[in-house]
């Protein structure tokens, strides 16, 4: 069975310019970074200016990725969320409010053939929605409202009307549950509690 | 300065989640340098806010989506390295180029505009009516954007129509905007011959913004000020009671947008606490200005303490 190419070599060939490496990468990652991108902007057309401007930036600054930084992923989401969040701050359009449940109790309607990589995917894709799906709607709000929305915790405090001291420690809450649920670290800090 | 510390090691998991401002965000992350702590915090709260974006429903991207981007991401490179080029060349002409050839220039490219522009405007009629599609609605529709129009095989006929007749009508738009703007260039640049013995003009104040300490223990103040000239849009930042710096220690000033800090630069306060520094930048791309002291002048990043800081509002 052919393996499949490991990303760290993918970007060193995108590095030395090599224009199949980027559509192999693109192929790889299309759906997911699309759908994160349209997840923050909920528009069709504003999520595929940000993933063209996230595999321009790929494309022209690839050496900024380095694999002691972590997964290519995490990368990329990161330049992703950046792209989207300053593209609604820019056009002032924020997403419209979709209740979080929603997303995480939806179905995954996927046909990519990269099963490997999509088995592994699905797997830590259902284990971060269960994790999710422990935390309070109060929780999810703010999760919701910083992280998929963009704003502050002072934004967050003064559009929702809520204590400042209130959003940090609903933060702090959410991701104290988070990574206990997510990471060995909290796992092994939730068995000791 | 203890007391302000133990506050920054409660922000690990705001910052990690992406709600610090950036003022908040510049402090911490000079904080996280010397915490080991928060570092430890940061990297494992990474790894779950890292996870967050496989959460999201997956969502079948646009037809033909795939072959606009790769294509658009593959010519623009090109491009843009062409234009290194071609823009070195253009540099090296203007300079040789005196005012008075400079104005002529401008008057025989305004009336090459305006006999495209009239050559468009006696075309564009006989597109509209074959198209039939051109109305304001129609052309609001791309927003200007890159985004050609989608590659639908039932409608791929009407949309080119559409799509020319769109652009041409844009075209015609802009060509009349930008003939208009090139005749008052003409009558500006005129007018500046006549004049071009008289002393230069001042610079054009466009913001000023009062820089803020950031610890209760600097009594520094600051004033960061935008100025418009011919060259562009630059930054003047003016500090004045900064702390006494000793061995190589430096001040640096950023420009701050979400987690980019683009370095602007470096400067040595005087012996009554005062330095300045100047900064060509576009403006749209960095919200707020920040003073450091840093522990010596060769930081790409914020290393050091945060001393100043503003938004730059929007004009």
């Amino acid at each position: 069975m052919k393996e499949p190419i490991e990303d760290s070599q993918i970007m060193q060939r995108i590095r030395d310019r090599d224009q199949a490496a980027l559509e192999l990468l693109y192929d790889r990652y299309e759906r997911v970074v699309y759908s994160f991108a349209y997840r923050i902007v909920n528009d069709a057309m504003a999520a595929e200016e940000v993933v063209q401007e996230l595999f321009l930036r790929i494309w022209n600054h690839g050496e900024r990725y380095e694999v002691t930084q972590g997964k290519l992923t995490t990368w990329m989401f990161v330049i992703t969320r950046n792209i989207a969040v300053d593209m609604l701050r820019r056009k002032s359009v924020r997403a419209k409010e979709t209740p979080i449940e929603t997303e995480v109790l939806q179905q995954f309607t996927d046909e990519t053939s990269d099963t490997e990589l999509e088995v592994q995917r699905r797997a830590e894709s259902d284990e971060v929605k269960q994790a999710l799906n422990v935390l309070n709607e109060e929780q999810k709000h703010v999760i919701e409202w910083i992280y998929f929305e963009g704003l502050t915790q002072q934004e967050v405090a003064d559009r929702h009307d809520i204590p400042l001291g209130t959003v940090k420690s609903r933060v702090r809450l959410a991701m104290k549950q988070l990574k206990r649920r997510l990471t060995n670290a909290g796992r092994r800090e939730h068995v000791h509690e | 300065m203890n007391e302000r510390a133990n506050e920054c090691c409660d922000w690990a998991d705001m910052y990690v989640l992406g709600g610090l401002d950036a003022v908040d965000t510049v402090e911490f992350e000079a904080h996280l340098q010397t915490c080991v702590a928060c570092q430890d915090q940061v990297q494992e709260l990474r790894e779950v806010v890292d996870l967050l974006p496989l959460a999201v429903e997956e969502v079948q991207p646009p037809e033909g989506m795939r072959t606009r981007i790769l294509s658009h991401v593959l010519n623009t490179s090109k491009v843009s390295e062409d234009k290194v080029d071609a823009s070195d060349e253009e540099h090296n002409v203007v300079e040789q180029t005196s005012n008075r050839k400079h104005g002529e220039d401008i008057q025989n490219l305004a009336n090459e505009v305006l006999q495209v522009g009239k050559e468009v405007l006696q075309v564009e009629p006989t597109l509209s009516d074959r198209g039939g599609m051109v109305s304001a609605q129609a052309v609001e529709t791309p927003s200007g954007s890159w985004i050609p129009a989608r590659r639908n095989t039932r409608r791929s006929s009407l949309l080119l129509w559409r799509t020319v007749s769109v652009g041409l009508a844009a075209a015609v738009a802009g060509l009349a905007i930008y003939t208009s703007q090139l005749q008052r260039d003409v009558n500006g640049l005129t007018n500046q011959l006549t004049t071009m013995n008289q002393p230069a003009q001042g610079l054009r104040t466009n913001e000023a913004v009062q820089l803020n300490p950031q610890a209760k223990d600097i009594v520094a103040k600051g004033l960061a000020t935008i100025v418009i000239d011919d060259k562009g849009t630059h930054l003047v930042v003016q500090a004045e009671k900064l702390p006494e710096l000793t061995g190589n220690q430096a001040f640096q000033v950023w420009l701050i947008k979400g987690d980019v800090k683009q370095n602007a630069g470096t400067f040595l306060a005087n012996s009554k606490g005062t330095g300045a520094v100047y900064y060509s930048f576009d403006p749209d791309e960095y919200d707020t200005v920040a003073i450091t002291l840093e522990p010596d002048a060769m930081g790409q990043q914020p290393r050091g303490q945060i001393i100043l800081a503003a938004p730059i509002k929007e004009s």
